[in-house]
């Protein structure tokens, strides 16, 4: 399993008489990568993976997979393998014909064919439940059957709709590592769709945000926790203040940003002098007895290993997260306010 | 790698080849292009899109031709019509040309889909949308066959239609007339009738209630004309309430039997426990959540009924009332048997063409009344359903208790039912006994005489003889049935995998003029089949071919319901996780969808089994001596006033079917079952 394939989507769309699902989408996908499609519900990032796998065909566009133009090939003549969010087991086969089902009719013999299986089973640790039914296992073995499933075909590329949404937290972290390590293992590409930008960070090698049928930014998850392009992209990965201040540049990559009683400075991303939108993550502000705006605690909450804020202060309300849980404070209280040094970023318009 | 559309490609043009080899030269030049292009090996590497484009051009355009051609040349020029070899090369460029289509990405590019889509939609359209145009045809040709619409205006004009003369007292009004009021007293009927059964059984803790769920399977094993005998038996001048009151009071017995008030009476019987069917859904279907709410708000038993139960009930009792209304102006077996005077379209339309008069325009045009009728009330239907249903039952576990019925209403439920109910069984078991008398209303004397004149074995030289007068037509029903269940289940079930599951250009029209075909009634089915199909290119009458073809698609829309029903509840990703594991449309049909619509399609299977048993208005036009069916033999006792061997015969089909059904019933039942119990010794599921 070492032919790990590159996708590229060239302007893509899809359309439904006079619904746009997917608008122009143009996106590479390094071999051997993961990528997430990211996207609040209806934003089309699912539309586009049953497009990669065949199982809807683009209206408009390209798309290519090793290099081979398959826009307009059937699912089962693309080198594709699938997990879906249902799992989709067949319920009237038991799980060693379910994994076999793909190979059965290329492989010599039954046998030959339930051998493979039986090894693509012992690879997601179910080798002994060969026999049994899907509605006799638990949702994380069932998952772990699915994916068996998709990886018997050897496929170049392997794509997942939802795989964990319908797994327990606990459960869910776990799979989500054991998937990351199969991937490496297996050297495939992968594309992962979600709408749970923890599961997006944790996972992906590269993210794909997608908003209203379109594709809203990509980059690492780094790039876009960080330096988020949009007030969209700010809001969906992890939370934001989003507030506005008055730039002044100080130098080719820098620039002094003031707003209420703060200053700090920014990357400032190319944008010109005066008003800018920013957001400021939760983090930027510390509750702090220096500090030099002053806050009422409208809302106090306890999460074990912070606690929530929302204030009311002269940038307006602001929600903050403080990791000082020896000193809560109480609602309707006087708080200071300070600046953490980090956590933010102006938004291009 | 050949893509699979090429290969399927690739064999359709050899087949087509070969059988156009039997027909005309430009066909055989066709098919050779096509398979040279086929197999051409540089066809390979061509870009998609190009090759289908050419094969959609060639294979379709050749389709058109041969089959515009068939129905354009005039009757007398064309030799055959079309025969066994142009019908495989039809299909042989149809397949070609889907196979181009996937190509080009239609039906998300599987060739084993689009050729799935062509055949159904061919099918259809021949034997359901043509048959109907060639009654308006008809209808538009005067008698010497020439083109007039003038005629179609004096036939749909005419004062024995539309007469209103019963109004003004005195004379007969209009057999449109007459089908209109019949049908609207009989909704009327049959929907308070069944919505208070519905409610019967559902909302009160009467003992018998379970066993009058038993109701909803009358209707489907009996055929129609059962209750209209069985009315005769009671309440006809030789029959035992006309006995009595006779015997009791001196009074002179009447006829009142037959005409409206029988009528009605036979229709009531027939058609509540449809109503019942479509009823008993709908009050289930209220969430007994939205009942309690109400009661937490202070609403008492009587005020949650009014004010919640019954709105919520109010699209599905629109309905009922027009599945009755539209199984009223279809019923055909009860107008012929109880009509007497009181003329109705579909037994105007049987006399006008088997009757003295033979007037083919005539019966069209009142097809096209009757037509006309069915479709306003499709509509009606249609509209009353859309969008509004607010059958409230939700995946989520439901834990509320509805809320038992008020007194009045219980009461006045209670009041119409139990009487009813002895009234049907009265009906049904003296229809069943009534075979067994001498002559009935006569000579009460218990005899087996006419089921010994129907079904009378003897052995003579050659082994076994099956002498008695009703064999032939049993044996040939039973076989054409037994041809035309798995032929209707297995179209009907590919027509719902294509409804359900495939998106594709035309789904939407395809899915109506299925859903449509169920609204038409029997008999203008029947006199679009011997219009159709007496006169090139499709040349069958008189054949039993004639007879499966009308039972398959009469009875589709049956076995196209069971299917999408079937099919929502398996979860489409299903299919999706097959395609993805390599498997082509064909391949994903037989090793998945196939398997988990087993129980589906069993019932498919008995339900168009029993139906081609029982159906009698479309097929008493089709039947010829040699090919005889049960309903039309049994019909034509009636008519001729030979009640006992028609009770015997009747008795007889109905045992038949009630065992059918109850066979596999068990048989469905117990593998269920068996499934269930392997499954839960070993643990549960997280």
């Amino acid at each position: 399993m070492s032919h790990a394939a590159t996708i590229e989507l060239r302007g893509v769309s899809k359309a439904y008489g006079d619904v746009v699902a997917v608008r122009d989408v143009s996106v590479t996908i390094e071999a051997g990568t993961l990528v997430t499609l990211l996207g609040p519900s209806g934003c089309g990032k699912t539309t586009t993976l049953r497009m990669v796998a065949g199982l809807e065909l683009p209206s408009q566009g390209a798309i290519l997979i090793g290099g081979r133009d398959v826009s307009g090939l059937p699912a089962y003549e693309r080198d594709v393998g699938m997990v879906f969010q249902s799992y989709a087991l067949f319920p009237h086969l038991n799980v060693i014909e379910n994994v076999a089902y793909g190979i059965a009719p290329r492989a010599e013999s039954r046998a030959e064919a339930e051998r493979t299986a039986a090894q693509a089973l012992e690879m997601v640790g179910l080798a002994g439940l060969a026999l049994r039914l899907p509605s006799e296992l638990s949702g994380g073995q069932q998952q772990r059957v699915a994916v068996a499933r998709a990886l018997v075909l050897e496929p170049a590329v392997l794509l997942f709709d939802e795989p964990l949404s319908n797994l327990d937290a606990k459960l869910r972290r776990a799979m989500r590592e054991e998937i990351r390590a199969l991937q490496r293992r297996a050297q495939v590409t992968v594309i992962y769709v979600t709408h749970d930008q923890d599961e997006a960070l944790a996972v992906s090698d590269r993210i794909v945000v997608m908003n209203h049928a379109r594709i809203a930014q990509q980059g690492t998850p780094r790039e876009l926790y960080e330096s988020p392009d949009s007030v969209f992209v700010a809001g969906f990965i992890g939370d934001a203040n989003l507030l506005k201040g008055r730039l002044q540049r100080i130098d080719a990559s820098l620039g002094r940003l003031r707003f209420g009683s703060f200053e700090c400075l920014v990357p400032h991303r190319g944008l010109p002098d005066g008003e800018v939108d920013f957001a400021a993550r939760p983090e930027a502000f510390a509750i702090d007895g220096t500090g030099i705006a002053h806050a009422q605690v409208l809302h106090a909450a306890y999460l074990g290993r912070h606690m929530e804020y929302r204030l009311r202060s002269e940038l307006g309300d602001l929600f903050i997260r403080s990791s000082n849980l020896a000193r809560a404070c109480e609602v309707g209280g006087q708080v200071a306010l300070a600046l953490t040094g980090s956590g933010i970023t102006l938004l291009r318009p | 790698m050949i893509p699979a559309a090429l290969r399927v490609t690739r064999l359709w043009s050899v087949i087509g080849l070969g059988a156009a080899c039997f027909t005309q030269l430009p066909q055989i030049l066709l098919l050779g292009a096509l398979a040279a292009l086929a197999w051409w090996p540089q066809a390979i590497a061509m870009p998609r899109r190009r090759l289908g484009g050419w094969l959609v051009a060639l294979a379709g355009s050749g389709f058109a031709w041969i089959y515009l051609q068939a129905y354009a040349s005039p009757i007398s020029a064309a030799p055959s019509g079309i025969g066994i070899s142009d019908s495989v090369t039809l299909l042989a460029l149809l397949f070609c040309a889907t196979s181009g289509l996937a190509l080009r990405g239609a039906f998300r590019g599987d060739a084993f889909t689009a050729g799935a889509a062509g055949l159904a939609v061919l099918l259809v359209v021949q034997f359901t949308l043509v048959p109907l145009l060639a009654v308006l045809a008809a209808a538009l040709k005067d008698a010497e066959g020439a083109w007039s619409l003038a005629s179609l205006l004096a036939r749909l004009s005419q004062d024995r239609l539309w007469s209103l003369a019963c109004l003004a007292g005195g004379g007969r009004c209009g057999v449109a007339w007459n089908t209109l009021f019949l049908a609207l007293l009989t909704a009327g009927g049959c929907t308070l009738l069944g919505l208070a059964f519905a409610l019967v059984v559902t909302r009160t803790g009467l003992p018998a209630r379970r066993a009058m769920r038993l109701l909803t399977v009358l209707p489907i094993v009996t055929p129609p004309f059962v209750i209209g005998m069985g009315l005769i038996l009671v309440f006809g001048r030789a029959g035992l309430a006309n006995q009595f009151l006779e015997w009791a009071f001196a009074i002179e017995p009447s006829r009142w039997i037959y005409g409206l008030p029988g009528l009605l009476l036979a229709q009531l019987f027939a058609f509540t426990p449809v109503a019942f069917l479509v009823l008993v859904g709908v009050v289930e279907g209220v969430s007994p959540t939205l009942e309690e709410a109400a009661q937490t708000l202070r609403a008492d038993a009587a005020r949650t009924f009014r004010t919640v139960s019954l709105p919520l009930m109010r699209p599905g009792i629109a309905n009922a009332f027009l599945i009755s209304f539209i199984e009223s102006i279809a019923d055909f077996g009860n107008p012929i048997v109880l009509g007497g005077n009181y003329g109705v379209l579909s037994t105007e339309i049987y006399f006008s063409i088997v009757g003295a008069q033979l007037d083919q325009g005539r019966a069209a045009a009142l097809a096209l009344v009757l037509l006309a009728f069915a479709l306003a009330a499709f509509a009606l239907q249609r509209r009353a359903l859309g969008g509004r249903s607010f059958v409230t039952v939700t995946g989520k576990g439901e834990s509320g208790l509805p809320v038992p019925l008020p007194d009045g209403a219980r009461r006045a439920a209670l009041a119409l039912v139990l009487p009813w109910l002895a009234l049907t069984v009265v009906v049904y078991a003296l229809a069943l006994v009534g075979g067994f008398a001498e002559t009935w209303g006569r000579d009460y004397t218990p005899t087996l005489k006419h089921f010994v004149k129907a079904f009378e074995v003897t052995t003579g030289a050659g082994g076994l003889v099956w002498s008695g007068a009703a064999w032939n037509s049993f044996w040939t029903t039973v076989a054409l049935a037994a041809i035309a269940a798995p032929l209707t289940a297995g179209l009907g079930l590919l027509v719902a995998w294509l409804i359900a599951r495939q998106p594709f250009a035309g789904r939407g029209a395809f899915e109506f003029l299925t859903l449509v075909s169920f609204a038409i009634p029997g008999t203008i089915i029947g006199i679009a089949y011997v219009i159709a199909f007496n006169v090139p290119p499709i040349e069958i009458t008189g054949t039993a071919l004639v007879i499966v073809l009308c039972l398959v698609f009469r009875n589709l829309p049956v076995g196209v319901r069971a299917g999408v029903a079937a099919m929502s509840q398996l979860d489409r990703s299903l299919d999706e996780a097959s395609l993805t594991l390599r498997a082509t449309g064909g391949r994903t049909l037989v090793r998945v969808v196939l398997p988990l619509l087993r129980p589906a399609i069993t019932g498919a299977l008995v339900y168009s089994f029993v139906r081609a048993m029982t159906t009698v208005s479309a097929v008493i036009f089709l039947v010829s001596a040699e090919y005889d069916l049960a309903t039309a033999y049994i019909i034509g006792r009636v008519i001729n006033g030979d009640y006992g061997v028609a009770l015997a015969y009747c008795s007889v089909l109905i045992l038949l079917m009630v065992s059918a059904i109850l066979l596999i019933q068990w048989l469905v039942g117990t593998r269920r079952l068996g499934r269930r119990a392997a499954a839960q010794p070993r643990g549960t599921p997280a």
